[in-house]
């Protein structure tokens, strides 16, 4: 899992480009949104494509994504029970 | 005496690897670099703090950095301040992106974060954004840089009292590279806001 965890990290700080932010200073339970990552909307829907594009795993449900993308363990949990 | 009603305050140019403001070198770099490494150079280097510049694409990240030079050196920009911009490759380099995802050959996707920055005029919600402004905008696309129409339309918008401020002129990303001439137009200043001087102040830089 803490593979997995290391890799969505790395992906989304390039995805999302978040250049002052490094692997190592990225907690598994830091809030993606709000006071933690402060990702908007649009990284929200980045996110989705990037669980589409990286991991087989549509999200059917928008409001599915306020409880998977809440942490980068919420999200490995996820990808971990659902991926293809 | 000097009869103009509007003058130019500041202006800013970027150009190849270089940032002018009012006429004075603020960074340049003989660096092999690319334009949007330059630009995110830049900002570090400048001292800027505002996260989201990374997210931009280059258009956005030119203008973002021509109107904070302004706003150090002409003070804070006013709420209704107006947007007149023009350039001749719109939104070219992120709508090529985006037309790149979505005709992927392995995984056609396309990606929000490009898609958001496919039309000029984002660039101007972002400075917006930035200065919490509240004014009108609009964005032309020319053939090239167009003095001889943007002082009389500028002057227009400012003789209706539509605002006092306005941050015009020429904001081109593309393929050949960065030519932007931001300048904020307002009733005082020493430069007057007339097409000859401000052909004087684009080319004296660009040449």
């Amino acid at each position: 899992m803490s593979e997995l965890t290391q890799e969505l990290k790395a992906k989304i700080i390039t995805q999302l480009n978040l250049e002052d932010i490094n692997v190592d200073n990225l907690e598994d339970d830091t809030p993606l949104f709000g006071d933690g990552l402060g990702l908007d909307s649009i990284d929200a829907l980045e996110l989705i494509v990037m669980l589409d594009k990286s991991y087989g795993i549509k999200l059917s449900d928008p409001k599915e994504g306020r409880k998977v993308f809440e942490t980068i363990q919420t999200m490995a949990d996820f990808i971990e029970a659902n991926r293809k | 005496m000097d009869m103009h009603t509007y003058h130019i305050q500041s202006y800013c140019i970027i150009r190849e690897r270089s940032i002018h403001m009012d006429g004075v070198t603020v960074l340049k770099t003989e660096a092999l670099t690319t334009l949007n490494d330059f630009l995110k150079s830049a900002y570090r280097q400048l001292g800027i703090d505002y996260p989201k510049f990374y997210k931009m694409d280059a258009l956005c990240k030119a203008v973002f950095i021509a109107v904070e030079l302004m706003a150090r050196k002409a003070g804070p920009i006013k709420p209704d301040t107006a947007l007149i911009f023009s350039n001749y490759s719109s939104s070219h380099l992120s709508d090529e992106k985006h037309a790149m995802d979505l005709f992927s050959a392995d995984n056609p996707m396309a990606s929000p974060a490009t898609f958001v920055y496919t039309l000029p005029n984002i660039a101007m919600g972002e400075i917006s954004i930035r200065h919490k402004l509240h004014s009108e905008n609009v964005f032309f696309i020319f053939d090239s840089y167009l003095p001889e129409f943007l002082v009389p339309y500028n002057d227009s918008v400012l003789d209706n009292q539509k605002t006092e401020n306005i941050i015009s002129g020429w904001a081109e990303v593309g393929e050949q590279g960065c030519d932007l001439f931001l300048y904020l137009i307002g009733k005082s200043g020493k430069t007057p806001h007339t097409v000859a001087y401000l052909k004087t102040l684009y080319h004296n830089e660009h040449e």
